[in-house]
């Protein structure tokens, strides 16, 4: 049941009927419409004034302004009805419907106000006025009406717009708050390893999602994501997946089990337009073994004391296929090795001249920085990726994560 | 950044049907690049081809859309094709496993010469 203390949401904003009528409002399009009017009869006549019988500047300047009054009151009462129905038209028709109404109505009126003037002059002047007067004020009053309806319709609905815009921002913010939180506040500390990782969101929100759980045998299991698309649809879709995750591995199965349940579940989530990249990489410290299974995420990098490598491990992206299967790599981690995963966006970034960074700058990067702490590592990745890019903006979300083996 | 629009073109070469995309390949261009595959087997080619010489990027959205139309084809018991990627995307292709249910190609006439 709708209370009218409720503030009211976007949707019932955009929606007809949303916004109620102000009492100012019509008072003002009236003075809008006799202002004018008014001014410039009483130019007029001030103009006429040594012929006419009343005579003297001010006085006739008081008889034009107090004949514009009734069409002050005229043109409030007349807009009152056609801004009540505009409220109750639909949100797409009413720019358009009150341009028109507006336009036309103002100019009805300003039309009303010249023949009004052009009485207030016959009575007052003892020569006939010039012939040509009557229609250049049915003209310039109508005219003047229309512009002022079709100015205000326009500063009414730039209004409108910034308000929805404003609260869009404010929205924006709060989801992005909420989805900062979603990101472990730290990486846990591992007896013999760093762990550290940033994610980068090409705007308010983003797709890419990294996250770390403990395991009561001391394991670990990190996942880095990307969810095909950006802003808040991959919020949504990224806030799913994660949860999916953090819940599928509370059931103790193995990585690959973990990942074809997860794409079980989201299979039924997802349009035929999406889907998830994801990686999932579980650590055993103490057999120093990281067992590693991938839904179509970019290959993890592995830097060891010599070269770096990719680790070979593929698999269908999450969402496509409920009958999906995936399968798992060991890798054996030796004292130094440090495991690079990451998001698209850093292989994707462009130049302005829309070369990619690329597969062979990252590994070439990895294998220049390697031996740099995780964090220093995650920074300078991300920084060179920026730098690569240069005034271009950010196209893809960006996440590093790395895992490095102390010596 | 902004994106460069989806542009397609159709040709036919004897029973095969060439979709060349061109531009960006991304979400934005899904119900263009739907549309050229609709339009393509109107004519019930032997095969579909989608050249991707001229696409300059395709983001994770784009590959979605590939891979949905490639995994309707499989469904419609025929397999879609790709030629002229880059070595880039070539890996983007393997990573996402698109080779399992399309046929990949480096030229087209490597892709004609069959």
């Amino acid at each position: 049941m709708s209370r009218w203390w409720r503030s009211s949401t976007l949707e019932e904003q955009r929606s007809a009927g949303a916004r109620s009528v102000e009492w100012w409002r019509m008072p003002l399009i009236g003075l809008l419409v006799g202002g004018p009017i008014s001014l410039t009869t009483s130019l007029f006549l001030a103009s006429y004034g040594d012929r006419g019988p009343y005579g003297g500047f001010w006085r006739l300047l008081f008889a034009g302004l107090t004949a514009s009054v009734p069409i002050f009151a005229a043109g409030g009462l007349f807009f009152t009805p056609l801004e009540i129905w505009l409220t109750r038209r639909p949100r797409h028709a009413r720019a358009r419907d009150a341009g028109m109404l507006r336009g036309g109505a103002l100019a009805l009126a300003g039309a009303a106000g010249a023949l009004v003037a052009y009485a207030i002059v016959v009575c007052l002047l003892a020569a006939p006025p010039p012939a040509t007067l009557l229609p250049v004020l049915l003209v310039t009053y109508s005219l003047i009406g229309a512009i002022i309806g079709l100015t205000y319709t326009l500063y009414d609905e730039y209004i409108h717009q910034l308000r929805i815009s404003t609260q869009l921002t404010q929205e924006m913010r709060v989801a992005r708050s909420i989805q900062q939180g979603l990101f472990p506040q730290q990486c846990p500390q591992i007896e013999g390893y760093t762990l550290a990782a940033r994610c980068q969101p090409a705007r308010e929100t983003g797709g890419d999602f990294y996250d770390v759980v403990e395991f009561s045998d001391g394991r670990v299991g990190m996942v880095i994501a990307d969810v095909a698309g950006k802003g808040m649809p991959a919020a949504l879709l990224m806030a799913d997946t994660r949860s999916t995750w953090r819940s599928e591995t509370r059931n103790g199965h193995g990585p690959a089990e973990t990942l074809r349940n997860i794409n079980h579940s989201l299979c039924h989530d997802i349009n035929s337009n999406a889907f998830v990249t994801l990686l999932y990489a579980v650590l055993d410290p103490t057999t120093r073994q990281l067992c590693v299974t991938s839904a179509g995420h970019p290959l993890p990098l592995l830097h060891g004391r010599k070269e770096v490598r990719e680790i070979k491990v593929y698999g269908l992206p999450l969402g496509l296929r409920t009958d999906a299967t995936y399968d798992e790599v060991q890798v054996s981690l030796a004292p130094g090795d440090t495991v690079v995963l990451y998001t698209d966006g850093v292989v994707e970034a462009m130049r302005p001249s829309r070369e990619l960074f690329g597969f062979e700058r990252l590994m070439a990067l990895v294998q220049r920085e390697g031996h740099q702490p995780a964090q220093v590592l995650v920074e300078r990745i991300l920084a060179t990726v920026r730098a690569f890019s240069g005034q271009i903006s950010q196209a893809d979300d960006m996440t590093v994560l790395v895992l490095k083996a102390q010596l | 950044m902004l994106n460069k629009k989806t542009e397609t073109r159709l040709r036919r070469i004897d029973k095969a049907i060439i979709i060349d995309l061109i531009g960006d390949v991304t979400g934005q261009g899904a119900e263009t690049i739907k549309s050229a595959y609709a339009e393509a087997l109107q004519s019930k080619p032997e095969r579909v081809l989608f050249n991707l010489g001229d696409t300059e990027y395709i983001n994770t959205s784009g590959i979605a859309i590939l891979i949905s139309i490639a995994m309707e084809a499989e469904n419609a018991e025929h397999k879609i094709e790709f030629f002229g990627m880059s070595a880039h995307y070539r890996k983007v292709f393997e990573l996402v496993r698109l080779p399992l249910y399309a046929q990949m190609y480096q030229t087209e006439s490597e892709a004609l010469d069959l």
